[in-house]
């Protein structure tokens, strides 16, 4: 053999990781203030730990947030957990929860195409919403957006409710089950959460993946 | 008479994240001579990891699809043989699904717990043919291009997701197949190895990661080579960069003609 390691000196292709991006669109309306919004921004920070201790999920997964209390806001433009700092959280005003959906979808269709730009490929984008409400604004226009991009399946849209959350407005609005958080149990969510997004960040060439059943005995929903 | 010849390597490496399961990809290779010539046949297939039995399904596709290529090279007339550009992709395609429909019955199993990819090449005197389902890859270095020019033959059928592609056991199987020159080498992966031989962003062949590949497969003997190609796939480069099970099929065609000076003796060793 003319070289000790065979092999060793193969180039690899510089590839950026596959992204699998994420929406959390969180109520900080009024009602969120205190004991809530203090579980919520504990379980953020908790997610975050938890992704950032998996080595491909901290490259892979891409989060976002968008609040709304009184106003729909962009609290954290796309990034990867290695560079995600999660926001400051503050409870105001009404629940806009109509605008903030359409401005979810939007973020998600424009993050797609600079990923499309770049040659990145990506898994099916997650918007994970959090209530504790009813919306305030006109809502029904988010029932056809959420339909059209459950069909297309250009993305999965979870909605969980907390506390007197309005599940008649939820069910119309989400195409799967909306769920309800037992108490405050955000950390056992936001730990679900991560791990649903670590199997999906390590698929490779399954159709679907098996999301453990977070309304199971011990998890943190009821349906 | 010296003929050309293949030397041909190849294996499947189960993932880093997969702890004590099995690999669900399979690998095959073999050589079809007639007369003075020699047919290298390849096939890879991945079992899809949502499946059941996909490593079942990996196997018995590279297998009947191997058998089935040869089959075809064995049937083909003196007067067919000169004149085709290639072997039928139907038949290959039918024959691989056959032998996963039946294997799922046997085992009283849907045929989707068996599901998984296909990529299939005949490298003949004049040309090479690849046939292909779901995202796996052939790349192949024309004996004419200049050396290290790489290319990809069908690049992987993948859906908008990098977690979904087509496969073997879809009710309607979407296949693409391809003829193009003589090569000189080729190589076979699966998708887990796609980000390191794949350039994602120009949609071409990483011809560096090929080269250095084949580079060694002409240096030396492939029986010696086979425990670090293993050894390679599961090092922590390859892991770093994907957790999926890996495969590879790497084969150089040798040419009889004036040995060189090589120091190996290695000119006419035979896969």
């Amino acid at each position: 053999m003319s070289q000790s390691t065979p092999f060793g000196a193969v180039e690899f292709a510089a590839n950026p990781e596959p992204r699998c991006p994420c929406v959390l669109v969180l109520d900080c309306s009024a009602s969120m203030a205190g004991q809530r919004l203090q579980e919520l921004q504990k379980g953020l920070a908790q997610f975050r730990e938890e992704l950032l201790g998996d080595p491909l999920a901290r490259k892979r997964v891409e989060v976002a947030v968008v609040t709304f209390g009184g106003s729909v806001k962009l609290a954290c433009d796309f990034t990867t957990i290695e560079h995600f700092e999660p926001p400051r959280l503050q409870a105001e005003g009404l629940t806009p929860m109509g605008s903030a959906i359409a401005t979810s979808l939007e973020l998600l269709t424009a993050r797609k195409q600079v990923y499309r730009g770049n040659g990145v490929s990506y898994y099916r984008p997650w918007v994970f919403m959090l209530t504790d409400g009813e919306p305030n604004d006109d809502w029904h226009a988010a029932i056809h957006l959420v339909r059209d991009v459950e069909n297309s399946k250009q993305a999965a849209v979870f909605a969980v409710g907390v506390g007197e959350a309005n599940f008649e407005v939820l069910r119309q609005i989400a195409v799967r089950q909306p769920l309800q958080l037992r108490g405050l149990m955000f950390r056992e969510m936001f730990q679900w959460l991560s791990n649903s997004l670590k199997s999906v960040s390590h698929s490779a060439t399954s159709e679907e993946v098996p999301l453990a059943n977070p309304s199971g005995p011990e998890g943190w929903a009821k349906v | 008479m010296a003929t050309d010849h293949w030397a041909a390597l190849a294996a499947a490496v189960a993932g880093s994240r997969k702890g004590t399961r099995g690999c669900d990809d399979a690998v095959a290779v073999e050589q079809w001579r007639h007369g003075r010539s020699v047919w290298l046949i390849a096939a890879c297939g991945d079992g899809a990891g949502s499946a059941s039995a996909g490593a079942v399904g990996s196997q018995v596709a590279v297998a009947a699809a191997v058998a089935a290529c040869r089959e075809a090279l064995e049937s083909r007339s003196q007067r067919t043989a000169r004149r085709d550009r290639g072997l039928d992709g139907a038949a290959v395609v039918q024959a691989a699904k056959q032998a996963v429909v039946a294997a799922a019955q046997a085992r009283e199993l849907p045929v989707r717990e068996l599901a998984t990819t296909l990529t299939c090449l005949v490298a003949g005197p004049g040309w090479t043919w690849i046939v292909q389902v779901g995202d796996g890859a052939a790349a192949l270095w024309p004996q004419r291009a200049r050396p290290g020019a790489w290319q990809i033959a069908l690049w992987p059928a993948r859906g908008e997701y990098a977690n979904s592609t087509h496969f073997l056991s879809d009710d309607r199987v979407q296949w693409s197949e391809r003829t193009m020159a003589r090569a000189g080498a080729v190589a076979l992966l699966t998708d887990g190895l796609l980000p390191l031989g794949l350039d994602l962003a120009r949609q071409q062949a990483f011809s560096p990661f090929f080269e250095g590949l084949s580079a060694e497969l002409r240096r030396a003997q492939p029986q010696q080579l086979l425990v670090h190609l293993q050894a390679f796939l599961a090092s922590p480069r390859v892991a770093e960069r994907t957790d999926d099970d890996v495969s590879l099929i790497l084969a150089v065609r040798k040419s009889p003609g004036p040995r060189k000076a090589t120091g190996h003796g290695d000119g006419h060793a035979a896969a």
